[in-house]
């Protein structure tokens, strides 16, 4: 039974080069949860110092949320933002009116489709908004533990990067683990270790915890059926905890997939891929 | 030949989706590289083909060697033009800058064109005092005359103009065509390609020389091909287009000679690589190959040059493409980027995460927004004052004001925690006022404080003074702790407390009173507003309920060393520290000011089990005593409870009954009046003297013999 007394960042750093090696190996389908998973890459951590290390990036998703309104602070706000946006309006500006098409960036579900969004739309009371999202895994020094980091722009609104408050609505929306009144619990703010761009982290405070309990679960579930010793096993059982936080799902048999995957004894040269461009 | 033939294609314009990231790298960058320089900068972007045609600029754009563009998405070189101030935003002319930056390259040679027909212009204006940053993007194209728009006469599915097999082909390809490109260093799939069934080339003239001497058979037809950004959406009638197709059509005419010939185009949507993921699982749907061939007709030379004003100048061309904003108005975007910039928003949230960490894991019933919403007022900003202050901070209050008289002089900073010798040097040295420069040295420290510093002088009994004078300052404080949650009495005599706790007292508000000796402390926490008899906890007592004399002046006829309170200096910051933790669990009693204390007699030795036990517990935060007094000679603290005394001539009925009725009249007595006899006499204190006397007399008549012990 592995025991979390210490999860090193050698262990991570090597979990981390077979996760993303196996999730590369993954057939392409047409589930969401699963291009999802396979799209993380590995990238060198610079900070590491130490003998260097790895962390796990994804590249930017975008994601349709539908969350249900609530008035928030940021109404006043926002209809000054669009008043100042209107008084830098030039007319001088060429447009050619005949040929070019408004376009719709994103659904509004209360008016018909080609009419193009205005984001201050607070009489409906839910709506649908398109969101980017940039995901990251970092092993931290402090906690012994990975850290998931993301950040979410809202793309109704130029990008703009979406606050805490509105974050955390679209957290509640994913699943009903997330609805705790004090949101705190779980979600953090703070400066990436890498980019150093401010991104909310899910706190590891619990985490540890819970996957000790998850692993002791799954090593008397498993038994001795296939021999298979868990401990490459964290970092995926890990980010099976983690992700339906925010909204994606680990469908099981791709876990057991993987799980199997990672159990092999380790082959000899593992290669570490930081670019995106994909030789293969 | 019919002019008005088919229809006027419809063209997609590009949205713009700038990464977040990207803005705070870039504004980093302006802080320390760019600085001043408006020069341009070369970037790079991108478009993806699965629709809708968004222009993306990531975090990436910065390096520009090693920047990587995906396999599915076509790269994009895009040109960054600073401005300094807005003004210079807004007067730059916009239509010449994009024509400027156009037209010339287009026109010149064909390489210069195919170049310049993959770039982008970018205008930003940064305001990082406000973090935020307004942009303007521009997707240029050139364009032709009114009335002479391109018109296509036909449009076929792929899908249905090519067998299977050919799709394929043309997809491996074009992989190949992609491929090949990455080893001259451009990455990506290729912006604009020549199509035939059977074979893909890069888009130039050469190319197309060559295929044209090649081609035999109706099969080796030309195909002009472009990555449509709209991606694969169900096909209508007259499609709407991708905006690349402006001027691949303008180039056809320009570098290709294929002015008024009727050509093949492809608009390649593929079938789906990546597509946007919604929160359930996509139930599928068709999205196979959308990719459309489209017969259109190319304009000549002519038809892109615009009359000028005067007709013997040489014609112009017209380059258009400035992104409209969210409603559909031609104008720059403003991003917010404060949840990402703004350093002072970082700080509150991990301030607020320290105490809602406290919360999740150790106190889940310690209500923190109740602290962040109490409103607190500290009367008197010296030690006391100063310690308080800074414990409640950590506690996330953020809402205080602060009373005191005086100003900052040289013996404060050492031991009154919020003072600097700044403060002290102010004035030619008469040093800023306490109240204000408290307050300000509290914003320092927490960066969503409200704090306010008031100079008041506190009316005090055995004190004369004018009666306006009595007037404004009792109707000033008054003001402040009936508006209050919490009072803090932090003063440094014994006289200045008793205005404050009639007045807390009459308006029922929790106050809390901390006072030091030379090595011994007290903190008490008074009893609620004067309460009925007949409840079943007695009212608390306050401050002065154990006195059997009024307060009076104690400062006339004061040696040095008794008018300054000298003390141990570690007993401020621990009697400040247990003030604020009491008035913490206070808060979280449902009673509050009303909470029970421990029966009296019942606190010996501290002990932490005792706690849950105890009807006066507050819960998690453990049991609220009436007072705690401590002395640094013994290292001891005791918490004794006692109940209000009925004569009491501060808390006793008579004295808030009249403080109710006429407080102007009640203060100006009491401050006039000498030895304290016009409040003896009101609170009863006086009677009951009398009464004890007559007592003790009748006493004495017992025993006759007992001259010495009494």
């Amino acid at each position: 039974m592995p025991q979390l007394v210490g999860w090193s960042r050698e262990e991570f750093n090597e979990e981390a080069q077979r996760l993303v090696s196996a999730l590369k190996g993954l057939q392409k389908s047409s589930s969401a949860s699963q291009e999802f998973l396979s799209d993380w890459l590995l990238e060198a951590d610079g900070n590491a110092g130490h003998g260097g290390g790895f962390f796990l990036k994804h590249p930017s998703v975008t994601r349709i949320v539908r969350v249900d309104h609530q008035e928030t602070t940021e109404t006043e706000e926002e209809h000054h933002h669009e008043e100042e946006e209107d008084a830098f309006c030039d007319d001088t500006i060429l447009q050619d009116d005949s040929e070019v098409m408004a376009d719709p960036i994103a659904v509004d579900t209360s008016n018909d489709g080609n009419k193009s969004i205005h984001h201050s739309d607070h009489s409906s009371s839910s709506f649908v908004c398109e969101t980017r999202w940039h995901f990251s895994i970092v092993y931290s020094n402090t906690w012994k533990a990975p850290i998931f980091y993301f950040t979410v722009e809202n793309m109704n609104d130029n990008s703009s990067p979406c606050p805490r408050s509105d974050v955390l609505q679209i957290l509640m929306t994913f699943s009903h683990y997330n609805r705790v009144e004090d949101a705190w619990e779980f979600l953090s703010h703070e400066e990436h270790p890498i980019s150093r761009i401010p991104s909310f982290f899910l706190h590891p405070c619990q985490t540890l915890e819970r996957l000790q309990t998850l692993l002791k679960m799954q090593s008397t579930m498993n038994g001795t059926e296939n021999g298979a010793d868990c401990s490459n096993c964290r970092l995926l059982s890990w980010l099976s905890m983690i992700l339906p936080s925010v909204g994606y799902s680990f469908p099981s048999k791709l876990f057991q997939e993987l799980q199997e995957q990672l159990s092999l004894p380790s082959l000899e040269g593992a290669t570490t891929s930081g670019s995106e461009v994909d030789p293969s | 030949m019919a002019e008005e033939e088919g229809w006027v294609v419809p063209f997609v314009p590009f949205a713009s989706s700038i990464d977040s990231p990207f803005w705070v790298r870039y504004c980093r960058e302006k802080l320390e590289t760019i600085q001043l320089s408006e020069d341009p900068i070369s970037l790079r972007a991108s478009y993806g083909v699965e629709g809708p045609p968004r222009l993306q600029c990531q975090e990436n754009a910065f390096q520009e060697q090693t920047s990587v563009v995906a396999n599915e998405r076509v790269g994009v070189a895009l040109t960054l033009r600073g401005f300094n101030t807005i003004e210079s935003f807004q007067k730059c002319d916009k239509n010449q800058m994009i024509h400027d930056f156009f037209a010339p390259e287009f026109l010149d040679s064909s390489q210069s064109a195919l170049k310049v027909m993959n770039s982008v212009l970018l205008c930003v204006y940064p305001e990082l005092k406000s973090h935020r940053v307004l942009y303007w993007m521009g997707v240029p194209a050139i364009l032709t005359c009114s009335g002479k728009s391109v018109r296509a006469t036909q449009q076929t599915p792929l899908t249905e103009a090519w067998s299977a097999e050919e799709i394929q082909q043309l997809d491996n390809n074009i992989d190949s065509l992609r491929r090949s490109n990455l080893q001259e260093n451009s990455q990506g799939l290729p912006p604009f390609f020549l199509v035939t069934k059977t074979t893909c080339k890069s888009f130039s003239v050469e190319s197309y020389t060559q295929l044209k001497q090649q081609s035999t058979s109706p099969d080796d037809e030309i195909v002009f091909a472009f990555c449509d950004p709209s991606g694969p959406t169900p096909i209508q009638p007259q499609q709407p287009m991708g905006w690349p197709l402006r001027n691949l059509v303008a180039f056809l005419c320009h570098h290709l000679d294929l002015g008024r010939k009727t050509v093949k185009v492809l608009s390649y949507r593929p079938a789906l690589i990546r597509r946007i993921v919604e929160e359930k699982e996509s139930s599928g749907g068709d999205m196979g190959d959308k990719s459309i061939l489209l017969t259109i007709r190319v304009p000549s030379k002519s038809d892109f040059e615009w009359p000028a004003v005067d007709a013997a100048a040489p014609k112009q061309h017209k380059v258009l493409g400035w992104e409209l904003n969210a409603r559909n108005k031609p104008g720059p975007r403003w991003v917010n980027l404060r949840p990402l910039l703004d350093s002072n928003h970082l700080a509150i949230q991990a301030a607020d995460l320290n105490l809602k960490l406290m919360k999740w894991r150790m106190i889940p019933t310690l209500n923190v927004d109740q602290l962040q919403k109490t409103k607190v007022l500290l009367i008197g900003a010296g030690t006391l004052g100063c310690s308080v202050a800074r414990v409640l901070v950590g506690w996330g209050i953020r809402n205080m004001k602060i009373v005191d008289y005086g100003k900052v002089s040289y013996s404060n900073p050492v031991r009154q925690s919020l003072f600097t010798l700044e403060d002290c040097h102010f004035d030619n040295g008469s040093g800023r006022l306490k109240a204000a420069a408290a307050s300000d040295a509290l914003k320092t420290i927490a960066a969503d404080m409200q704090s306010e510093g008031i100079k008041l002088s506190i009316p005090m009994p055995g004190h004369p003074e004018t009666r306006e004078c009595i007037e404004e300052s009792v109707s000033t404080l008054d003001a402040l702790v009936k508006e209050a949650d919490a009072v803090f009495l932090l003063t440094d005599t014994r006289e200045s407390r008793w205005l404050p706790t009639v007045m807390a007292a009459a308006h029922d508000k929790i106050l809390i009173n901390a006072a030091l000796g030379l090595d011994s402390w007290l903190v008490i926490r008074h009893g609620a507003g004067a309460s009925d008899e007949t409840t079943e906890c007695p009212r608390l007592g306050c401050y002065f309920c154990n006195d059997i004399v009024a307060p009076e002046n104690s400062t006339k006829n004061r040696t040095l060393d008794q008018q300054c309170t000298v003390t141990r200096p570690g007993l401020a910051p621990i009697a400040s520290s247990m003030a604020a933790e009491l008035m913490v669990s206070l808060l979280h009693h449902p009673k509050r000011q009303s909470a029970p204390a421990p029966k009296a007699g019942s606190m010996g030795a501290f002990s932490p089990t005792a706690a849950s036990d105890d009807p006066s517990s507050s819960g998690p935060l453990g049991i609220i005593p009436h007072q705690i007094r401590g002395s640094l000679v013994s290292y001891t603290m005791m918490a004794p409870t006692v109940p209000a005394f009925k004569h009491c001539t501060a808390c006793a009925a008579p004295v808030i009954e009249a403080y109710k009725k006429e407080k102007m009249d009640l203060v100006f007595n009491a401050c006039q009046s000498k030895d304290g006899v016009f409040l003896e006499n009101t609170s009863g204190l006086t009677g009951f003297r009398a009464d004890a006397a007559e007592k003790i007399a009748d006493m004495e008549d017992w025993d006759e013999d007992d001259d010495g012990d009494m």
